[in-house]
């Protein structure tokens, strides 16, 4: 098993796909970073500023409305108290990130799927889970070194565009950002396990980018509405079940009660697509 | 040399209604080069992908190094494969393709792949990304792959495809060496009947998932001998008679057909002392079949 781990390992870090997602991801943390005093500013006239992609909501309103898209809000930042913990903080609530790493980690998971690596070690391998696990582990690994290297980059590129460096409250930003990073990887996982299962590289990508903007979110208000509708089943609120709902939902300071309770929807949702994942492998043939 | 490697029973493979493998029993020796030939879609892949665990057999079971179920799984790495095309990281060099695997087993020496390397003749590709290489480069790099742990049973799913004569040539003289400097036993599968004729020891012809026909290189061999064919009504009475005339290498076909593969030049003599003895042969010619003819014999019967 360790093996098989770090074989992924040696793999998921020599993939050209990890520069050049890497280059994007940073360059985008730049440009944000180089950004953010003039979105500041220009949100004294505006409530809420989008920085990156296209912002919608359901019906025109603001509250309890499904969103999508990548949306960050600097609504109450104050341009000479900008704390490093609270933009990457938001970084990692909004879908930035998580859409760059779905990107790659649908990549990393069909190479050796389309390239036929697949079947120079699938035989090989004593037990085929170990295929899943050592995934897993080595998107584990990926998913921390990105958010450390995105991380250093955000306080380096803060330092240069503002010309001081604050980092916030460690005691209200790193629990949030740690829930933040759980979320991140359960959703994650549940991207690969469906690109894995779809055997599809394309219908990977376009799942997994399609519901890292948010539009799970869209199709379970869709369903809470066909629900209410025809079977009389009123306030199911599907969406209050979704990873990206969570992500954008949770702030820094939570309680420890939703806390826990985002944890152990984040746990339930890595049992079940592990599960989902293990069956596949072992059950199916290796194309 | 006689042990038997692989082995299986009733190993059958269906898709739907569609059987890609039907109850194969195959035997392979340990040492042994094994042609494994039949035309495309005959069920060779399907049937090698289930030796090689990427596939579950629908019926039927197969032992490798005598362990069969689930204590195959301790024997799965010592078997190495190469199924369809190479799976190689185009983007990568031929060394990092091969570090890649190496470190499944726990191999981080980066002169082992350099060894391999240098064994598959791709010592001097240096920094080039095998996305570059040539389809032979890529095929010898799909071997060097699967030898990537010191297997010592290898299963290489047509490697001579799309090859040149001359990559043919060279694949070849590389499997021969490695079979026989390594001790390796290798499964080999093509749909080129003379080609493997030249590298191995043993065949089997599979068509329609069907195994039609399992023989050694010496049976093939006389299969494709120069031969006096005898059509005559009683071959066990004309065995008698060559016996004694002294004639010892000949075959029975069928209830009609008789084989003589010694002293063809001796054919009217043959047929005289045939007659003498009241057994008139209604046909009577010398023939040599080719290898192609003999497997397209066999696969349109």
């Amino acid at each position: 098993m360790c093996n098989t781990i770090r074989m992924e390992l040696y793999k998921i870090f020599r993939m050209k796909s990890f520069f050049v997602l890497a280059i994007i991801t940073i360059a985008m943390v730049v440009l944000t970073a180089a950004f953010l005093v003039d979105d500041i500013e220009e949100n004294t006239q505006a409530q809420s500023t989008q920085i990156i992609g296209i912002n919608g909501t359901e019906n025109g309103s603001t509250d309890n409305s499904v969103q999508f898209g990548i949306t960050e809000s600097v609504e109450g930042m104050d341009v000479d108290n900008l704390a490093v913990l609270e933009i990457y903080g938001q970084h990692l609530s909004s879908g930035l990130f998580i859409l760059f790493n779905v990107i790659f980690l649908v990549l990393y998971v069909t190479a050796d799927i389309k390239n036929g690596y697949i079947k120079n070690i699938g035989g090989q391998v004593k037990h085929r889970s170990s295929l899943i696990w050592s995934k897993w582990a080595a998107a584990a690994a990926y998913v921390l070194v990105f958010d450390v290297v995105t991380f250093l980059v955000e306080a380096v590129s803060m330092r240069i565009s503002l010309g001081y460096l604050h980092w916030g409250s460690f005691q209200i930003h790193l629990p949030y950002i740690g829930v933040q990073v759980v979320l991140q990887y359960s959703f994650l996982v549940a991207c690969m396990t469906i690109t894995m299962v779809l055997r599809s590289r394309a219908f990977g990508m376009l799942a997994g980018t399609c519901l890292s903007m948010g539009i799970a979110g869209l199709i379970c208000s869709g369903i809470d509405a066909v629900c209410g509708r025809f079977l009389s089943i009123r306030n199911l609120h599907l969406e209050n079940y979704l990873l990206t709902t969570k992500m954008s939902e949770l702030l820094p300071g939570a309680g420890a009660v939703q806390i826990r309770n985002i944890l152990l929807l984040a746990a339930a949702y890595l049992v079940v697509f592990t599960l989902i994942s293990l069956v596949s492998v072992e059950k199916r043939d290796l194309l | 040399m006689n042990e038997i490697l692989l082995e299986t029973h009733g190993l059958t493979k269906q898709f739907r209604h569609y059987k890609a493998v039907n109850n194969i029993d195959m035997h392979i020796r340990r040492g042994a080069i094994y042609g494994f030939i039949g035309r495309n879609g005959a069920g060779k892949t399907t049937f090698l992908k289930m030796v090689c665990g990427l596939a579950n057999p629908t019926a039927g079971e197969y032992s490798i190094f005598g362990c069969t179920g689930k204590e195959l799984a301790q024997v799965r790495p010592r078997v190495g494969c190469l199924i369809e095309a190479p799976g190689i990281y185009a983007n990568m060099t031929a060394r990092d393709n091969l570090m890649i695997k190496a470190r499944l087993f726990g191999i981080k020496d980066k002169k082992y792949a350099d060894g391999i390397l240098d064994t598959v003749g791709l010592s001097d590709v240096g920094r080039k990304k095998a996305g570059h290489f040539s389809l032979g480069m890529k095929q010898r790099l799909g071997i060097g792959l699967a030898m990537v742990g010191n297997p010592d049973f290898l299963v290489l799913d047509e490697p001579i495809n799309g090859l040149d004569p001359q990559g043919i040539a060279e694949v070849r003289d590389m499997l021969r060496r490695l079979a026989q400097e390594r001790g390796l036993t290798i499964l080999i599968s093509s749909h080129i009947l003379e080609e493997l004729s030249k590298l191995c020891t043993d065949f089997g012809i599979i068509h329609k998932g069907c195994l039609i026909k399992e023989l050694s290189q010496e049976q093939l061999l006389q299969q494709c001998e120069k031969r006096l064919e005898l059509v005559l009504d009683e071959p066990e009475k004309a065995m008698t008679i060559l016996d004694g005339m002294n004639i010892h290498k000949y075959e029975a076909i069928d209830k009609t057909h008789l084989y003589v593969y010694e002293r063809l030049e001796d054919s009217m003599l043959i047929n005289r002392e045939l007659v003498t003895a009241g057994v008139l042969p209604r046909e009577m010619k010398v023939n040599q079949e080719e290898l192609e003819s003999y497997f397209l014999n066999l696969t349109s019967a």
